[in-house]
């Protein structure tokens, strides 16, 4: 089963008129990266998926149940998809003590074992009858996460989801929201700047490239794969052969697949692993 | 003639506060009315676009432009029993509506609407829009979210609304005078109460009813100061 995303959006910004083109299947249970330059549109695509944006044409489809079709004109409001979000700023309810803001996403009656294992992995065990103006923005952007974690979303949307936190911290927010994506097989969608930080976790990652939203082959697990221009390149017998690209002013060398070799020439662009 | 000093003084002592818990149920029942009524255009204002919403916000800033006597003229006319609200009120329940209190609940409802609906709708504006997509991605409905979330967050713009309505209806003057008349214990409100009395050179009792008017306005708006900075810490 697919979560197949096949849509149009424009929308006006400071800069102006502002696209997203998006094409893509992705099989359940993945965790995607999606980066960008700022303002290339991460979060609208998400704002988008999540049903908070109808985009302007396409379909957008959750296995066989259609979320969006725009020829017609359906569309499941968001309260029905099934998704966990952390926004950006985090949106927590100010009216809404930690443990209250956490509570309010469960759709469900949840275990008691359950919360405290959230609550003690992320660390938030103390801070439970504080109001949002009273946490840090680190302990926020925790409450954020296990808020959109608790009711085990089938699809989990976390728009820059470590910013805030420090390096100890990051690390052990990240294995833990890769640990739930495990166990509960989420989908899960990540838009980051620093590739770094979800690169150990990654199955895919997307990359908003002018204005659309583009599926990278990679050569090899957890690379990073970017753009660069053949230069030259050098068949061997094994399955993979070698190639020397210059991207971002510098020259790499990739291992890339001999049978698709035949199809690329001196100065094309190509896609290729980054070693970050 | 002692006697008679003493049941004139006893007289006016009951007309002022008969007139007093006149003026005071008027603005708490107004109040209460306009505060459920209010809500759910608020919520529409604050939610909807185009040319209904530009209608709805026109009709609901109306009453804070006209002359209340030009308010109170209209609503004279639908009101008596020859007018289709009166008419209306009169054959279904048995309500008369002109020089009656019910026809007074009825004409400070339209005349305080503003009061009430913009210092809410102007709150539920301000609440950043990502609060309320949290909400609908947890699964909760536009109503649920309007309970536990929107207007939770809005309090102060309440607190300001009720206080607005409230005081606001206890000085009302031109639409009681239009369409309630004067008759005490029935009426007669304490704006009335004032304007009768310097008519009649009584400075003292206009003084009477003056003084505790603004007493009252005054503890009131204390209460909900105390209450905004309560809540804004």
């Amino acid at each position: 089963m697919n979560f197949s995303i096949d849509l149009f959006h424009s929308f006006s910004t400071l800069q102006g008129i502002q696209k997203i083109e998006a094409n893509l299947q992705i099989p359940f249970g993945e965790f995607v990266s999606i980066s960008g330059i700022s303002g290339s549109g991460k979060t609208t695509f998400l704002r988008i998926i999540s049903g908070l944006i109808p985009p302007q044409h396409g379909t957008i489809c959750w296995g066989e149940q259609v979320w969006h079709d725009s020829k017609n004109k359906q569309c499941i409001p968001p309260q029905e998809r099934n998704i966990g979000m952390v926004f950006q700023d985090y949106a927590l309810f100010p009216n809404m003590n930690t443990l209250d803001n956490i509570l309010f996403a469960c759709k469900k009656k949840i275990e008691k074992k359950y919360l405290q294992s959230i609550l003690n992995t992320l660390g938030l065990d103390n801070y439970l009858a504080r109001y949002p103006h009273q946490l840090s923005g680190g302990q926020q952007q925790r409450v954020a996460i296990a808020r959109a974690l608790i009711s085990k979303p089938a699809l989990l949307l976390l728009d820059e989801p470590f910013s805030a936190l420090d390096e100890a911290l990051k690390k052990t927010v990240q294995s833990f929201i890769y640990e739930m994506h495990q166990q509960y097989s989420m989908t899960t969608l990540v838009v980051s700047h620093q590739i770094s930080e979800i690169k150990p976790y990654a199955h895919r990652f997307l990359q908003f490239e002018n204005e659309k939203l583009i599926d990278y082959p990679y050569i090899e697990k957890n690379n990073f794969t970017v753009q660069g221009i053949l230069i030259s390149k050098e068949k061997s017998e094994s399955e993979m052969s070698q190639v020397t690209l210059l991207y971002d002013g510098k020259i790499y060398q990739s291992p890339f697949p001999s049978s698709e070799l035949e199809k690329i020439q001196i100065g094309d662009k190509i896609h290729f692993g980054l070693f970050l | 003639m002692a006697i008679n000093c003493l049941i004139k003084s006893k007289i006016l002592e009951e007309n002022f506060y008969q007139t007093l818990f006149l003026t005071l149920k008027l603005a708490s029942i107004t109040t209460a009315i306009l505060f459920c009524v209010s809500i759910p255009i608020a919520f529409y204002l604050s939610r909807s676009q185009g040319i209904l919403k530009s209608i709805l916000e026109i009709i609901v800033t109306l009453p804070l432009v006209l002359p209340p006597t030009v308010i109170g003229f209209y609503l004279l006319l639908l009101l008596s029993p020859d007018g289709y609200i009166g008419f209306i009120f009169n054959e279904l329940f048995d309500i008369k509506l002109i020089f009656s209190f019910p026809g007074l609940v009825l004409g400070s409802i339209i005349y305080s609407l503003p009061f009430m609906v913009q210092p809410i709708h102007a709150g539920l504006e301000k609440i950043p829009k990502q609060l309320i997509e949290a909400s609908y991605l947890m699964g909760k409905s536009k109503w649920q979210t309007l309970l536990k979330v929107q207007l939770p967050n809005c309090k102060p713009a309440i607190y300001t609304a009720i206080a607005l309505t409230f005081t606001h209806t206890m000085g009302e003057f031109g639409i009681v005078l239009m369409i309630g008349g004067n008759i005490p214990g029935e009426t007669r409100l304490a704006a009335m109460a004032i304007y009768d009395a310097v008519e009649s050179l009584n400075y003292q009792q206009a003084n009477q009813y003056a003084l505790t008017l603004i007493f009252i306005t005054l503890v009131f708006l204390g209460f909900v100061h105390l209450w905004r900075k309560k809540i804004t810490n």
